[in-house]
């Protein structure tokens, strides 16, 4: 029983006994004043809380009580309070036993979700998807966690529903504790490795255990198979595969663990990791040995695998651990620019004028002359794990670094008011409305710029990418695409969590829909380098703890010559 | 019974304190809704995005009206007076509390019409919203007015306090602000999460269901108004506060029913 309805029949069945008390001398001493007292008991209505059936004999016992406002005998009153108390305590039983007592009503908030989604999303005919199918997939799943009242069922029938759209503003969010729990329900068992893809297509041990060294196992030791087969096909076989784990941090907002791969190309990269998790007690295990030759081991489960896949994706995929908006030397010549996210104030954030980011466009101005003055000629901006904020203040960093010129970046759909709808072509194109421009001022004097991106780089942070791609000046390198998501958010909050998706639309100057992947789940944001992600890179990340993309990043700058660089 | 009533229309009309908070209120509210149209909003906009302010601050004059009304003549003495003369329990209780819920209704129902119509006649109705929409719900806020005015009176009869009963109707008016539009987050915990009630008040009225969508250029937000209201919260609005309304009234009169006369 919740804490505050406890205090409720607490506070009622205390009201009643004082009531009880009181009676005989209310009769005793006359005044009027005394029949305010049996209006007490509706002060417990404070307590509550929204109504709940298993408490009717609580409002019950307070509408008998109120009785005593209007007769005055003794007996009567003192027949009330015993009458009230008794009907209040019986709601102590009644919530006890009923399995719906303060239940949460998951099919109403996956009906309101869906309703939501199915009149906003902006992508509907250009991923294909099919509404009713969805419905029909998934609303048996969430009324079986609504019968059961279980919040992990209903985390993961939201999450199997998100992941269907491939699009990475599409999530369901609720409380670290729900997700980590759905997460370790599906992600199997810990066999002391993860597996990872390597750029020639061969599978890798990874961030693994001292002690799998007596099977002849160290990272960047070749798989060749898991449990019999290829690991992307174990992979495909587990029950996290198209799931996405993400969740609402009261102080961060919103994160994601894992899991959305709007890209093939994504999906493909990380394809072996879920394969790791995937056994029974024992796992049998392909391996190449030291000498080439292919063996097989045995290896026993020591744990769950929740933690080394997200402790692997974090290793991959961290940027630099500095500040929003800070700066860190590299070399003589390389400074890094790191951008976490697309945000500098509340009250920038909050604006659609460029002229509200001027404080910060000084600020990197500033520091950005004061290193070009001490010998700095080139610029490395770090956007991995970037979740995105304001396309203004995109616009705003890009026009620092972007050679003199206009440079269209992207185009609003057109909204029409009156029909309250986003307006299409004959085609069923969405027609443009207002169109996003920077325009460049050169800061770096014809300095070069390698923007680093990951797959976890999305929403404004993948608009970062897509234009600055764009410029004569910048390199775009990463082991991943960016994630392939721009259309701009919306949301519906429920009372156990939040669900948002892509409600605005973003085209690119052309026309199209802006980076977002389609049924052929392309994004149009690529990048001009990929990072071999070989043994070199695992030895690097996984032995040596190294950022191994920084690394790589630097090394274009001191090797190649200026005019090699795109 | 009706000599009561129409000498206490005719003090209404006299006291100058009601004309006060009747103008103040009406020109704070007027200016706040045409300050939200100095960037083209038009008055559906305004009402179906500010609307819930501007009744609340209404209700201020009913609270006023209600207890000054209920309140003056037991502060002075003069009910005992007419107690004392021959007057019937119950005529010098409906002589006051009918008046009192009378002008404090149709004041509060008056100011919200004047400042909305200003506002509508100065920039335009728009499209927001449908204006026959506005009118149902405009129409029917008699009802939850009512349940507060009669909330009011019988506080005052209950305290003889013409201020307790002011204060009391205003608290009451914060149940019927929709939860996101309070100022602290404790107090929105509470009365959003702790309490029943909130669901079928004059907030519900005043409130309407919307979507946004905006554009990345501009950050210029447009929204859509749902603003249809099922029968069902009709119905539960209309009947709850008849009932409420007949209960404190009824509880009002059972207490001076019995109570001193000091």
């Amino acid at each position: 029983m919740k804490n505050l309805d406890i205090l409720a029949v607490a506070a009622g069945v205390g009201i009643c006994i004082l009531l009880y008390c009181i009676a005989g001398r209310a009769e005793r001493i006359k005044s009027t004043k005394w029949k305010l007292f049996w209006l007490l008991p509706a002060s417990v209505l404070a307590f509550a809380g929204r109504f709940e059936r298993s408490l009717l004999p609580l409002y019950v016992g307070i509408v008998i009580l109120l009785a005593g406002f209007f007769r005055e005998k003794t007996v009567f009153r003192r027949g009330l309070s015993i009458a009230g108390a008794l009907s209040m305590l019986a709601s102590v039983p009644a919530s006890l036993l009923n399995p719906r007592y303060r239940a949460k009503d998951y099919t109403g908030d996956f009906q309101k979700g869906y309703d939501a989604m199915r009149e906003h999303y902006v992508l509907t005919e250009y991923k294909g998807i099919d509404w009713d199918a969805l419905y029909e997939t998934y609303m048996p799943m969430i009324e079986e966690a609504d019968r059961e009242q279980d919040a992990v069922k209903n985390y993961l029938a939201w999450s199997g529903f998100c992941g269907t759209f491939h699009d990475g503003h599409v999530g369901y969010y609720c409380e670290k504790e729900t997700m980590e729990a759905a997460a370790r329900s599906v992600l199997g068992n810990d066999y002391g490795l993860a597996v990872m893809r390597m750029t020639d297509g061969r599978f890798a041990a990874v961030n693994t255990e001292e002690s799998l060294r007596q099977y002849g196992i160290a990272n960047g030791t070749i798989i060749t198979s898991w449990n019999g087969q290829v690991p992307d096909e174990v992979s495909r076989q587990s029950p996290a595969w198209g799931l996405m784990f993400y969740y609402e941090n009261e102080e961060t907002g919103y994160e994601t663990e894992f899991g959305c791969f709007p890209d093939i190309d994504n999906e493909i990269f990380y394809s072996g990791l879920l394969a790791a998790g995937v056994g029974g007690e024992t796992v049998s295990v392909g391996i190449l040995d030291e000498n080439g030759m292919e063996r097989t081991v045995t290896l026993p489960k020591i744990g769950e695998y929740y933690d080394r896949l997200f402790g692997t994706v974090e290793k991959i995929d961290h940027g630099v651990n500095i500040g929003n908006l800070e700066w860190q030397r590299t070399d003589q010549t390389t400074v890094l620019l790191r951008i976490k996210g697309m945000a500098y104030d509340t009250q920038s954030y909050m604006s659609g004028d460029e002229k509200s980011y001027r404080e910060m466009k000084e600020k990197l101005t500033e520091a950005l002359e004061e290193y070009k003055a001490d010998g700095v000629k080139d610029v490395i901006i770090d956007l991995r794990n970037n979740g995105g904020g304001s396309p203004i203040m995109v616009k705003t960093v890009v026009s620092l670094f972007a050679p003199e010129g206009t440079y269209d970046c992207s185009v609003d759909g057109l909204w029409d008011d009156d029909r309250k709808c986003w307006v299409t072509d004959e085609n069923g194109d969405y027609v443009p409305g207002k169109a996003i421009r920077c325009q460049g001022e050169n800061l770096l004097d014809g300095g070069r710029v390698i923007l680093l991106t990951n797959q976890a780089c999305v929403s404004a942070g993948d608009f970062m990418v897509k234009i600055m791609r764009g410029l004569p000046n910048v390199t775009v390198m990463g082991f991943t695409e960016p994630n392939g998501s721009c259309q701009a958010v919306g949301g519906v909050n429920f009372r156990g969590g939040k669900l948002t998706f892509s409600n605005c639309v973003n085209l690119d100057p052309a026309g199209g829909i802006l980076i977002d992947s389609g049924i052929d789940r392309q994004s149009t944001d690529d990048i001009d380098v990929q990072i071999p992600f070989d043994l070199d890179a695992i030895r690097a990340i996984f032995d040596e703890g190294q950022d191994y993309a920084l690394a790589s990043a630097a090394a274009v700058f001191s090797s190649t010559a200026e005019a090699d660089v795109p | 019974m009706k000599d009561i009533i129409r000498a206490q229309l005719r003090q209404a009309r006299r006291t100058t304190m009601l004309y006060i908070i009747f103008f103040l209120l009406a020109g704070s509210c007027a200016v706040g809704l045409l300050n939200a149209t100095v960037d083209g909003a038009s008055a559906s906009a305004v009402t179906a995005g500010d609307g819930k302010l501007i009744a609340a601050f209404s209700l201020m004059f009913l609270g006023t009206a209600a207890s000054w009304i209920c309140g003056a003549d037991l502060e002075d003495k003069t009910v005992n007076h007419e107690m004392t003369s021959g007057r019937l329990r119950r005529d010098v209780y409906l002589g006051r509390v009918i008046p009192a819920m009378a002008v404090a209704v149709t004041g509060t129902m008056v100011l919200m019409f004047m400042v909305f119509g200003i506002t509508t006649a100065l920039v335009g109705w728009g499209h927001e919203i449908p204006l026959s929409n506005a009118l149902l719900r405009f129409a029917l806020m008699v009802f939850p007015l009512l349940r507060l005015g009669a909330f009011s009176s019988a506080v005052t009869f209950v305290t003889k306090n013409r201020v307790t009963g002011f204060m009391v109707c205003l608290y009451a008016a914060m149940f019927s602000l929709p939860a996101d539009t309070l100022p602290f987050e404790w107090l929105r915990d509470l009365l959003g999460n702790y309490l029943l009630l909130s669901p079928l008040t004059f907030g519900k009225l005043c409130t309407f269901d919307s979507w946004y969508v905006y554009g990345c250029a501009d950050l210029k937000m447009h929204y859509i108004y749902y603003p249809e209201l099922s029968g069902s919260l009709i119905a539960g609005i209309v009947i709850v506060s008849l009932i409420m309304t007949a209960v404190y009234l009824l509880l009002g009169y059972h207490f001076f029913h019995t109570d001193d006369l000091k």
